[in-house]
């Protein structure tokens, strides 16, 4: 209202430097000048960020049994020598755990990290409170206990830019699980039509898909961005689209993407492939045990207790 | 100040929360309430859209390098000024309500959310797709109208608390609808005087150089006529001063005879008076070179054009009739440049210019000093050509040269009237500062008790003839337009500047009112 001439002046102003910055950084993503930007914001947006993950915490992250808080405790200060005062809750424990058991199930030499941070808008991306100084670096693996999370994008002195596996943009090459053969998967993006599922695309036209297979990641070129043997999903039903020359499918991922919380970054890969063994065991039908009971004179007593052992 | 560190603790707060707690919200629909877009918004509704604009710039650019961005930078400071700009411009809709402010916040954020979305479509075609559009944005603009009154409200509470300050808001009317908040506040203050600050308008200005510059660019919009304190000097109109209350005398200027030596206001004039030396083939009315009979001298006058009778009168109380002669007699007083100024000097009132008539062989010639007489004789200075000039009411220092007609030189139709007039005895008359009056001698310096009388120039209506009268030349008096220009003789021709072009123009104007030329 007041003083109209200076304010278009300074509104064109700022509409062209909005603009010039988004020329500038659309035509050349990797400007020092726009990274050194985004280093400084980090490490003060970061910061604040912990901060604000941390108190939100305080509020919002004692969800656990009363019954169970004593025996957790005991175990929250065990691990924390392990993680240099890192303070968790029950839920952050456990997935600190099964993390921990997947890195050592493939073998992985991972960094763990929360997430202090998620996108804004349309992106897919997440913060992690660990950065450069830790040893991430960029095109390094997420995972959490369940399977993998997406890849590190950015990295700040403190913190890292995660682009997660569901993002539209991210692709992960995938291995089937019994067969070996290649396809990869792209992320849903927030389009719920998909019901949260990605895209599988198999390389080769002679891939038989059934639901329930179960994916890993392939390994990339010198393991980056995706180290092998990281679970990714299982295939939650097909896609049978005409004409299509290979075969398609929906694949469920095994990460629960709205509870991030613990994750671990994958800083050095392991020596060998891990193939299949990071899979989480699968909810195989309970094979039908036929007992035969076949009395014999002199026996002590039939071994009963037909109760298959499910794993796990 | 106060309020430019609460919208910056306030955009540092909400872009904390938005990262880390509200954008890993899950919830229906895929999509989360925009806190940082709204309080933006919020905030260029309360603060206006310059603030706007700033606040919306600012935190939009921490939202572009906050870390867990990947998208372009700068895409969301676009949305975000454009957004800060657009609530300011409309908070005039939504003053007093709160329906108001909502709904044109709600507009505001809608428009952005769509705008955010259509950049992003644009500059990230793999990273959002339509589809993911269609479906996402709907729902962020439910929850961003959700959150919207409580922002809202919480930004208005703020600001009014920044305004008044904590004792002029009580604990009790903070939580209140700032509608009814803001009538108990107009209540209160009904009684009280406000002074506005006026703004300024066109013609505004300053007599004799602003004070922050040397020249004043504007002109006065009540120009009062004042005349300098002070008695001979070059310039001024001495003795008239000193009585701010002078009776309405009017001084008369008697037109004597051609004789040798006769000259006209000014050296334009001049040079069409004395027939004797006129130059053949020369149009009379532009006569400006220098010629022959150029022998004008200052008939005993001051230099500078005072008027000389009128000091003699000295601090004598009673300068009812100064006399003024156009004419040969040594003593007699010249007119100089303060004739031409006080003959052009009413911006709205027709002043009637001397009608003289100019052509030699007619006895009736007013013989006029060339003025500017410090400057020298009339004949060596450049010939002054008879010029229309924009002046709309200021006045004018008399050393100026550039000034109305500086110098004394009538320009083209006031000499051209002088030329038709017969007989006309223009008198002097002083009279009564009026609205607009110039000065004599064109001093403008000295603060007036009242209004001092200015002198001005009149035929005499013992010798015209009404029907001379009616053609007598007027000024016109408006507004600068485009078209002015062309009232420029040099520009447009003698034609346009005849036919009124640009009559509502700041120029002076002079306008046929009948008869031929």
């Amino acid at each position: 209202m007041r003083d109209t001439r200076r304010t278009r002046f300074v509104l064109i102003v700022l509409l062209v430097a909005a603009l010039g910055l988004i020329a500038f950084d659309y035509r050349d993503g990797s400007s020092s000048v726009l990274r050194d930007m985004r280093n400084i914001a980090g490490s003060v947006f970061g910061g604040a960020e912990h901060a604000g993950t941390s108190v939100a915490g305080f509020f919002g992250g004692s969800r656990s049994s009363a019954s169970q808080v004593s025996e957790l405790q005991r175990q929250v200060v065990r691990l924390r020598a392990e993680l240099s005062a890192e303070q968790l809750s029950k839920s952050e424990y456990q997935q600190l755990h099964k993390l921990l058991a997947v890195a050592a199930a493939g073998r992985y030499r991972i960094v763990a990290a929360t997430v202090i941070g998620v996108g804004q808008g349309y992106q897919q991306t997440v913060t992690l409170d660990a950065g450069s100084r830790d040893g991430v670096r960029a095109d390094e693996t997420v995972l959490n206990g369940q399977g993998l999370v997406g890849q590190v994008t950015s990295v700040t002195p403190g913190t890292c830019t995660v682009l997660l596996m569901t993002d539209s943009s991210a692709v992960v090459g995938v291995e089937l699980a019994p067969s070996g053969q290649l396809g990869w998967i792209t992320g849903p993006g927030k389009a719920a039509d998909a019901g949260g599922l990605m895209h599988l695309q198999m390389l080769s036209s002679a891939a038989v898909l059934k639901p329930g297979n179960e994916l890993v990641t392939s390994a990339s070129v010198k393991d980056r961005p995706f180290v092998p043997g990281v679970p990714v999903g299982v295939i939650a039903k097909l896609v049978n689209r005409a004409g299509a020359l290979t075969a398609m499918a929906m694949v469920r991922p095994f990460v629960d993407f709205t509870a991030l919380g613990v994750v671990g970054i994958v800083i050095v890969p392991p020596a060998s492939s891990p193939r299949f063994a990071v899979l989480p065991p699968l909810p195989r039908p309970a094979p039908t045990v036929t007992v035969t009971v076949t009395a014999r004179p002199g026996a002590a007593h039939p071994s009963s207790s037909p109760s298959p052992g499910s794993r796990g | 100040m106060r309020k430019t560190m609460f919208a910056a603790v306030t955009v540092a707060i909400a872009l904390v929360v938005q990262l880390s707690v509200i954008n890993g919200l899950r919830l229906p629909g895929g999509a989360v309430p925009d806190l940082l877009l709204v309080l933006v918004a919020a905030l260029g509704l309360a603060d206006g859209p310059f603030r706007g604009m700033i606040i919306g710039f600012a935190a939009g650019l921490c939202l572009d390098l906050a870390p867990p961005a990947s998208q372009v930078i700068g895409q969301y400071a676009l949305v975000f000024c454009l957004a800060g700009w657009a609530a300011g411009r409309l908070s005039g809709l939504a003053v007093r309500s709160a329906v108001r402010s909502a709904a044109v916040l709600a507009l505001v954020v809608a428009a952005a959310e769509a705008l955010s979305a259509a950049l992003g479509i644009a500059l990230e075609p793999a990273q959002v797709t339509v589809a993911e559009v269609r479906q996402v944005l709907p729902a962020a603009v439910g929850y961003d109208l959700l959150i919207l009154p409580f922002i809202l409200y919480l930004v208005l509470a703020a600001s009014r608390l920044l305004d008044g300050g904590l004792d002029s808001v009580k604990a009790g009317s903070l939580l209140a609808v700032p509608d009814r908040k803001d009538k108990r506040r107009r209540q209160r203050q009904a009684h009280e005087p406000r002074l506005v600050r006026g703004a300024r308008r066109p013609g505004d200005g300053w007599v004799g150089g602003a004070p922050h510059g040397p020249v004043s660019r504007r002109a006065p919009a009540r120009p009062v006529p004042r005349l300098r304190p002070a008695d001979g000097v070059a310039g001024s109109a001495a003795g008239l001063v000193h009585r701010p209350r002078l009776p309405a005398a009017p001084v008369n200027l008697r037109l004597a005879g051609p004789r040798r030596g006769d000259g006209a206001i000014g050296n334009a004039v001049g040079m069409g008076l004395s027939g004797h030396v006129r130059q053949r083939g020369r149009h009379p009315g532009l006569l400006a070179g220098p010629g022959p009979g150029r022998g004008f001298r200052p008939h005993g006058g001051e230099l500078g054009g005072s008027a000389s009778g009128q000091r003699r009168l000295g601090p004598a109380p009673a300068p009812a009739r100064a006399q003024i002669r156009f004419g040969g007699h040594r003593g007699d007083a010249s007119v100089g440049r303060a004739l031409g100024q006080t003959g052009l000097g009413g911006p709205r009132r027709p002043v009637i210019v001397p009608a003289l008539h100019l052509r030699a062989r007619h006895p009736a010639t007013p013989k006029l000093r060339p003025s500017g007489g410090q400057r020298g004789r009339a004949s060596q200075r450049p010939a002054a050509a008879p010029r229309f000039r924009r002046k709309s009411a200021s006045l004018r220092l008399a050393g100026a040269s550039s000034g109305l007609v500086a110098g004394g030189v009538l320009d083209q139709a006031t000499f051209r009237a002088l030329r038709r007039r017969r007989a006309g005895t223009p008198r002097l008359r002083l009279g009564r500062a009026r609205r607009g009056s110039g000065v004599l001698g064109g001093s403008a310096l000295a603060a007036p008790s009242a209004r001092p009388a200015v002198p001005k120039f009149r035929t005499s209506t013992l010798k015209r003839r009404t029907s001379v009268l009616r053609k007598q030349p007027r000024f016109g008096y408006g507004r600068r337009s485009p078209l002015s220009v062309l009232t420029r003789s040099r520009i447009g021709g003698r034609w346009l500047a005849r036919k009124r072009v640009g009559s509502r123009s700041g120029l002076w104007m002079i306008r046929r009112t009948g008869g031929q030329w």
